[in-house]
């Protein structure tokens, strides 16, 4: 009679690997393929992933109440024109490397005009915001977009504060690193007491568990 | 939130894939169920924790994460080696194989989604 060893794992050695959980294996990583091609088209496809990626960083205006016959313009110093008003509430990005800046200028004041020199002569400052261009690749986070409000004119030159700042991934859900703190917690209370019956059940061995199974068997009937 | 679980859940797959071609070259054992209960439960600890110190991100990038690539092969295999009661090597290379399995399938998999 064939006995099980709970050392060895090589009962039939010399014979063919079962072809059913040969198969069944494969079947499970097709299924993975699968699973991951149709449903990872907008995420990151595995693991644990090396290096960075670049996220997107708008800045916005939700309330804005600037002196009269006044109006925002954000545009770079360096590099091409690429120059917008800004608007209540629409996002817009911004640059360490080209050194973006928000100007203050009269709403007369041509658009046509609107160039790095022109713009020179008008009350200028950077965003009060570190520009966030890059998150490890593992990161969740596809967009940060900072808050920010207009504070007034102080010796004539515009004064924006942070009002808050968000992080979202890429279905535009906020990154919450509290919950996925606790999240890390239960997985990890899950694997313990996984571990520790996973490890129960082997030490019991077959010969163990098939008299348990018997011995129920007996006392159910 | 949704998209960590879905590479954990591919993370399980595969290894689960590979533990279970591992176990049918190996022949046919008692324990393919309880070693697949012992590679989840592994993975539910050093998985979320990978990924957290990953997630935290610093300079030194890549020599983190191979460290801790390095350092999550050598736990899963202890674990193997004395709660599994496979022997040494065995629990090494099966531990090294469903990690490799998981990086080679996923750093692809990334570079072909990234294109989608």
């Amino acid at each position: 009679m064939f006995e099980f060893n709970r050392n060895k794992i090589t009962p039939r050695i010399g014979s063919l690997p079962s072809r059913g959980l040969l198969l069944r294996g494969l079947l499970l990583m097709l299924c993975t393929l699968l699973v991951t091609g149709c449903g990872l088209s907008k995420t990151r496809a595995d693991i644990l992933l090396p290096g960075y990626k670049s996220v997107k960083h708008y800045l916005v205006f939700e309330d804005l109440s600037l002196p009269p016959g006044q109006l925002l313009i954000v545009g770079p110093t360096r590099g091409l024109n690429g120059f917008e008003e800004i608007k209540v509430g629409e996002p817009f990005r911004f640059s360490r490397k080209y050194d973006t800046r928000i100007y203050l200028v009269p709403v007369e004041f041509s658009t046509e005009a609107w160039n790095q020199e022109s713009l020179q002569a008008w009350p200028s400052v950077i965003p009060p915001v570190s520009e966030i261009n890059s998150v490890p690749l593992i990161s969740s986070v596809a967009e940060v977009i900072t808050n920010l409000c207009f504070d007034g004119v102080v010796d004539g030159q515009p004064v924006f504060g942070v009002v808050s700042q968000v992080k979202l991934d890429s279905l535009g859900q906020v990154v919450n690193p509290t919950t996925f703190l606790l999240i890390i917690l239960l997985l990890v209370g899950v694997g313990l007491a996984l571990c520790f019956y996973a490890s129960r059940r082997l030490k019991a061995g077959p010969l163990q568990r098939q008299r348990s199974g018997e011995n129920r068997r007996v006392e159910s009937s | 939130m949704i998209l960590y679980f879905v590479c954990f859940a591919l993370t399980l797959a595969i290894e689960w894939g590979v533990l279970l071609i591992w176990v049918s070259l190996r022949g046919p054992s008692y324990r393919t169920f309880d070693l697949c209960l012992l590679l989840g439960g592994m993975n539910c600890i050093t998985h979320p924790l990978a990924w957290w110190l990953l997630a935290c991100g610093n300079p030194s990038f890549f020599f983190a994460y191979f460290g801790i690539e390095i350092a999550v092969v050598f736990v899963e295999a202890c674990v193997l080696h004395r709660l599994g009661g496979l022997p040494g090597r065995s629990a090494f290379l099966l531990s090294l194989a469903c990690n490799l399995a998981s990086l080679l399938v996923g750093i692809p998999l990334l570079w072909f989604l990234s294109f989608i």
